[in-house]
C-alpha cells in the first residue's frame, strides 16, 4: 500500500522518462550462481539516453567536455562525433539518437548527476529480457536481436524506434550497446575459451565461468563485449541508460 | 597439471571462504569527499589513478585523499582479509619485491593495499591484518565504501564479484604508479615474478 | 626439453649403434629444425599480405628477421552466392583471412586491429604460436582498439589461424579464419605458381541458394548441418572467371586450410594426382597422393605438375558439399595438348547438372510459379538469365555453352537449337533423352527436366539466344506459360 503511493508520486514528479520494473527474476547466463537470480524492483530511464541529453550535462559541467575530460576517465575518442565540444550535431535527428563513445566514468557521473546511478549488470540483463508489447513468445526477441548482430543497424535511428518491452522499455536490442555498472564483475577470461578449461580460475571465492546455455550466442557475445572493456574506452556502437533505486523501506 | 592445482586450490577456496557476512556499516560520507580540495590535483597529469576524488579511510584511522600518495611511487593491489588463498599469496608476492630492498630504500615507496570488503574490512580489522602480517611502516590499508571500491577498481582494471557468502571473487593485479599516480606497470597473477615489478621500482627511484 | 632428449637419444644410436646407418639416416630426415629463440633477429620487414587465392612473396632475407603484421577485422555484408548476401565477420576484409608467410626463427610482432565501425569485440589465436592461447588472451579488443604481442615462429608449418572470442563457434563460423605460414628459413623448392584454397561452412536460417541477406542460424551450427559448403569464402569465388589459371608443363603449389567450424575436408583435385603432400601441413612429406584430409583448423600443403590443357576441378570428396552445397574451385590449365599424357576426347567425371531449382525427369504439366510477375525487357532478360544459366546449366554446358565433347552439347552457335520451333522451352520444361545431333556431332545424354518458372526459362533462353550466338530474340514468359497450357 504504501509503496504503491510512492510509486504513484514519483512517477508524477522526478522520475519522468523512467518506467518501474517490477520485482522478479531472470535466468542467469552464468552457471554456478542460483538457477534464478532475483532482482528488486527499481526504475530504469525507458530509452538510452541521447546526444541532446547528454549536451546538456557537458555544458553543466564543463570538466566533462572533450577539452577537459582527464584521460584517466576517457580514451581520446570520447564524444569523438561531435561536431565540437559544446555542439552535437548540426541536423535534431541526431540529437534524439543515442549518445555513443562516452566511457563508464562518464555515464556514471551523467546519471549521478540526474540523481540516479547506472543500472547493475543483473538489473540489465532482468529488464532486457521482457519481450516486446505484444509478442507471445521470444523468437520476436531472438529477431530483433539477428537483426542487430548481423544486418548492424545505424546507431543514428532515434533512441526510441524499434520495439517497446513489456516493462516499457524502448530499445534495450537493436540499436547499441549499454553501459552497466558493474562491468567488470564477470571474471571473463580474455580467452574465452578456457571457461571451458577451468570454470573456477585463480580467485578467491568460486567465479564459475559455464554458461548455463552455450548456445545462446547472443547473451554470449554481450557478455564477451562487457569482457573487452575498460572503464575509459569509448565505443562508437556503445551507451547507455540509467537506472535508480526505489527507497521505500524503512 | 595446471587443472589439477586448479581444482585444488579450488576445494581449499570454498572450504576456506564460508565466513558468515559481518553487518559493519560503511564510512566515508560523500560530504567528506566535497570538503577536501587540492592544489596538488591540478598538476597530476590526466592519466594520474589520484584524479579520483573519494577520501579513504586507513587502517591507523587516519583518512586520506588518493593524491595525498603523490610523492613517492607506490605499489598498488587490490584484497580484503577474510581471503585465504589468493590474498595472503598476493601479499607474500608484495613481501618479497620488498625484500629486494634495503631498510633505508624501502621508505621511498609505498604499498597500498585496497580492500573489495567495504562491509566487512573496517580500519580496525585492517589494522589487525596489518599487524598479523607483519606489515611495516610503508604499508597502508585502505577501506572505502562500495561506489568508491567500484571506480578505483574500473581504474586499475581490476574485476570482482561479491559472492553470495560475501566473499570476493577477484582478479590477482598488482600495479606500480609513479610518483604523479600514473600507472607504470602492472602485473596479472599469483606467485609471479618479483623481478619486473622491482626493476619498474627502481627504474622509478633513480629517475 | 623433448627435442633435448630427441637429440640425446640420437647420440646413443650414433655410438653404439654406428653400424645401422641407415636406420640413423632416415631418422634424421625427419627432424624437425630447432630455434635458437635466445638468439636475436636483425632487421625488420613489414609482411605482404594477400587474399585468397593468391600467396604473398617469400621474405627474401638470409638471416631470421623481424616480421611486423598488420591485421584488421572488418565486419561487412558479402556475397555469399548469386544472390545471396551475408555478413561475415573477417581478418582483413574477405574470407578467408589475409595468407600471412614467415620463415622459421622469425620474430613476429602482430598488430591486430578491431575497426571502429565494428559491432564486437575480436581476437585472434594464431596455431603458429607457442603461448597462451595463440595469442588470443593477448589480442582480445574492443571496437576501436588494437593489440599488439610478438611471438617466435618455432615450428615450420602451415597453421590455421582463427578468432576465438566467445561464442567462439559463431566467430568462426561468421568467417574469421585464414593460414599463416612458416616456411623454412631457406624457403620451400621453387614452383611456378602457388596458390592459398581455404574451405569452411556457412549456417544459414535459409536454404542453399534461398535468396536475400541471410542470418546465421545456431541451430544448424548445433547439428553440423551447413547450407553452404565453400572454397575462399563464397559460391565460385575461385571458379569461372575467377579461376586461378596456369599452363601446360608448370609446376603448382596448393596451400590448403579448413576454417570449419565443422567439418573434415577430403581434398581432392578432379584430373591430377598429388606428387607430394605435406601432410596435416607439417613436414612429414607423402607421395603420390588422390585425396588428402585437411582436419578442421587444419591444413595440408599438396604439389602437383599440370601436364595437360583443360579445367581442374577442385572439391571436397564428400561430394554432395562440391556438387550441391558450393565446394567448388577451379584451375584452368592453358597450352598444347599432350596426348602421351593423356588423349582421346576430353571426358570428366560426369555428374548430374546441380543447382538451386529442382531437376525432375518429367513431364513440365505443371507450372512451377504460379505468381504473375511481369514481362521483362531484353536487358532485364539477359541479366536474370546469366545468373540462372550459372546456376542451372554451366555445370554441363559449360562457361558460354562451349559444352563438352561428346558428353554436353554446346548451346554456342548450335544448329540443333536454332531449328527448334518451341525455342528450346521443350527441353528445359521436358528434359531431353535419346541421340541427337548438334553442328555435326551425335549426343547421348540424358537431360533432366528443369523446374523454373516461366519467367527464369523465358530469362535464360533468351539470354542463350542473344550472349550464345543462336540470333539474338526476346523469349517472352507468356510464350512459355502458352507451350505448357497447349500440353
Amino acid at each position: 500500500m504504501l509503496l504503491l503511493s510512492f510509486v504513484t508520486i514519483s512517477l508524477s514528479s522526478q522520475n519522468r522518462g523512467m518506467v518501474l520494473i517490477p520485482s522478479g527474476s531472470y535466468k542467469p547466463f552464468i552457471k554456478g550462481q542460483a538457477d534464478q537470480l532475483k532482482v528488486e524492483h527499481f526504475w530504469m530511464d525507458e530509452k538510452a539516453v541521447t546526444n541532446a541529453e547528454f549536451l546538456d550535462f557537458v555544458k553543466a559541467n564543463p570538466k566533462w567536455s572533450r577539452a577537459q575530460v582527464k584521460r584517466l576517465f576517457a580514451d581520446q575518442d570520447y564524444l569523438s562525433h561531435w561536431r565540437t565540444d559544446f555542439v552535437d550535431q548540426n541536423n535534431s535527428q541526431q540529437g534524439n539518437a543515442p549518445v555513443v563513445n562516452v566511457s563508464w566514468f562518464a555515464a556514471n557521473a551523467y546519471c549521478t548527476w540526474q540523481g540516479k546511478r547506472l543500472p547493475t549488470l543483473s538489473e540489465w540483463e532482468y529488464a532486457a529480457s521482457a519481450l516486446p508489447q505484444g509478442s507471445k513468445d521470444s523468437s520476436s526477441l531472438q529477431e530483433i536481436i539477428a537483426n542487430w548482430y548481423s544486418r548492424r543497424s545505424q546507431v543514428e535511428n532515434d533512441a526510441a524506434a524499434f520495439y517497446k518491452s513489456e516493462f516499457g522499455l524502448w530499445d534495450m536490442y537493436g540499436k547499441v550497446w549499454e553501459w552497466v555498472y558493474d562491468f567488470n564483475s564477470v571474471q571473463y577470461n580474455e580467452d574465452s575459451r578456457n571457461m571451458e578449461e577451468s570454470p573456477e580460475g585463480l580467485f578467491c571465492g568460486s567465479a564459475s565461468l559455464n554458461a548455463n546455455d552455450a548456445s545462446d550466442y547472443a547473451t554470449f557475445i554481450r557478455y564477451a563485449f562487457r569482457g573487452s572493456l575498460k572503464g575509459d574506452f569509448t565505443v562508437r556502437k556503445l551507451g547507455f541508460r540509467c537506472a535508480k533505486t526505489i527507497e521505500n523501506q524503512q | 597439471m595446471k587443472y589439477l592445482i586448479v581444482l585444488t586450490i579450488t576445494a581449499l577456496l570454498l572450504a576456506g571462504c564460508n565466513h558468515k557476512k559481518e553487518d559493519v556499516k560503511s564510512c566515508c560520507s560523500k560530504e567528506a569527499n566535497q570538503k577536501s580540495t587540492s592544489d596538488l590535483k591540478e598538476s597530476l597529469p590526466g592519466t594520474s589513478v589520484y584524479q579520483l576524488e573519494y577520501i579513504w579511510e586507513v587502517h591507523d584511522g587516519k583518512k586520506l585523499l588518493m593524491r595525498q600518495l603523490a610523492g613517492k611511487p607506490v605499489v598498488l593491489t587490490m584484497i580484503f582479509t577474510h581471503c585465504e588463498y589468493a590474498c595472503p599469496m598476493m601479499v607474500n608476492d608484495l613481501k618479497k619485491i620488498e625484500a629486494n630492498f634495503s631498510e633505508e630504500d624501502r621508505k621511498l615507496f609505498t604499498f597500498v593495499l585496497v580492500s573489495f570488503d567495504h562491509l566487512r574490512d573496517t580500519p580496525e580489522r585492517l589494522k589487525e591484518y596489518a599487524s598479523s602480517q607483519g606489515l611495516g611502516e610503508n604499508w597502508i590499508l585502505l577501506h572505502g565504501d562500495a561506489d568508491q571500491v567500484k571506480e578505483l577498481s574500473v581504474v586499475l582494471n581490476i574485476s570482482y564479484e561479491m559472492q553470495e557468502n560475501g566473499s570476493f571473487s577477484h582478479s590477482n593485479r598488482k600495479l606500480v604508479l609513479d610518483s604523479q599516480g600514473t600507472i607504470v606497470y602492472s602485473q596479472e597473477g599469483l606467485q609471479t615474478k618479483s623481478e619486473p615489478v622491482v626493476v619498474a621500482l627502481k627504474r622509478l627511484l633513480k629517475g | 626439453m623433448k627435442s633435448f632428449i630427441t637429440t640425446l637419444r640420437i647420440k646413443t644410436f650414433l655410438v653404439l649403434l654406428s653400424g645401422i646407418a641407415l636406420l640413423w639416416s632416415c631418422k634424421s630426415e625427419n627432424q624437425p629444425k630447432i630455434v635458437d629463440f635466445n638468439k636475436a633477429v636483425t632487421g625488420e620487414v613489414r609482411a605482404v599480405l594477400t587474399d585468397a587465392p593468391m600467396v604473398p612473396p617469400r621474405i627474401e632475407a638470409k638471416h631470421n628477421t623481424k616480421v611486423i603484421v598488420e591485421l584488421e577485422v572488418i565486419e561487412q555484408t558479402m556475397r555469399l552466392a548469386d544472390g545471396v548476401d551475408y555478413t561475415f565477420w573477417t581478418f582483413g576484409g574477405k574470407v578467408p583471412g589475409k595468407f600471412i608467410r614467415v620463415r622459421q626463427g622469425d620474430l613476429v610482432e602482430f598488430h591486430l586491429h578491431n575497426h571502429p565501425d565494428n559491432m564486437l569485440p575480436h581476437n585472434i589465436d594464431l596455431h603458429a604460436v607457442t603461448g597462451p592461447g595463440g595469442g588470443a588472451e593477448a589480442s582480445l579488443i574492443a571496437p576501436g582498439k588494437s593489440a599488439q604481442f610478438s611471438f617466435r615462429a618455432l615450428n615450420q608449418g602451415l597453421y590455421v589461424y582463427h578468432c576465438a572470442t566467445a561464442p567462439v563457434g559463431m566467430h568462426i563460423a561468421n568467417g574469421m579464419y585464414g593460414l599463416i605460414l612458416v616456411e623454412p628459413l631457406e624457403g620451400f623448392p621453387p614452383v611456378d605458381h602457388e596458390f592459398y584454397v581455404m574451405q569452411s561452412e556457412f549456417y544459414t536460417t535459409g536454404k542453399f541458394g534461398e535468396k536475400g541477406h541471410q542470418d546465421f542460424d545456431m541451430q544448424k551450427a548445433l547439428d553440423e548441418r551447413p547450407d553452404y559448403v565453400v572454397i575462399n569464402g563464397a559460391v565460385g569465388a575461385s571458379a569461372g572467371e575467377n579461376a586461378m589459371t596456369v599452363k601446360v608443363g608448370e609446376t603448382v603449389r596448393l596451400y590448403l586450410g579448413n576454417g570449419g567450424p565443422n567439418l573434415i575436408s577430403s581434398f581432392h583435385v578432379i584430373g591430377e594426382i598429388f606428387d607430394k603432400v605435406y601432410v596435416e601441413g607439417g613436414t612429414l612429406i607423402n607421395h603420390d597422393v588422390q585425396t588428402t584430409l585437411i582436419p578442421a583448423g587444419g591444413s595440408a600443403i599438396a604439389e602437383f605438375r599440370c601436364d595437360v590443357p583443360g579445367t581442374l576441378h577442385l572439391v571436397d570428396h564428400s561430394i554432395f558439399r562440391s556438387f550441391n552445397k558450393g565446394a567448388l574451385a577451379q584451375i584452368k590449365v592453358v597450352g598444347d595438348e599432350n596426348h602421351n599424357v593423356f588423349t582421346g576426347k576430353e571426358k570428366e567425371e560426369v555428374y548430374l547438372p546441380e543447382g538451386s531449382s529442382i531437376q525432375r525427369i518429367s513431364s513440365g504439366k505443371q507450372s512451377a510459379a504460379a505468381e504473375v510477375i511481369p514481362e521483362k525487357n531484353l536487358q532485364e532478360r539477359l541479366a536474370a538469365g546469366k545468373t540462372l544459366y550459372n546456376q542451372n546449366c554451366m555445370a554441363c554446358h559449360m562457361d558460354h555453352g562451349k559444352g563438352i565433347a561428346g558428353t554436353f552439347p554446346p548451346l554456342v552457335n548450335s544448329d540443333y537449337l536454332q531449328a527448334l520451333p518451341d525455342k528450346g522451352i521443350g527441353v528445359i520444361l521436358n528434359g531431353l533423352q535419346g541421340e541427337i545431333l548438334v553442328n555435326g556431332n551425335k549426343y547421348n545424354n540424358i537431360m533432366p527436366a528443369v523446374s523454373l518458372s516461366d519467367d527464369q526459362v523465358a530469362s535464360i533462353l533468351t539470354y542463350i539466344f542473344n550472349e550464345f550466338e543462336n540470333g539474338g530474340g526476346l523469349i517472352k514468359a507468356s510464350e512459355v506459360r502458352d507451350w505448357r497450357d497447349k500440353k
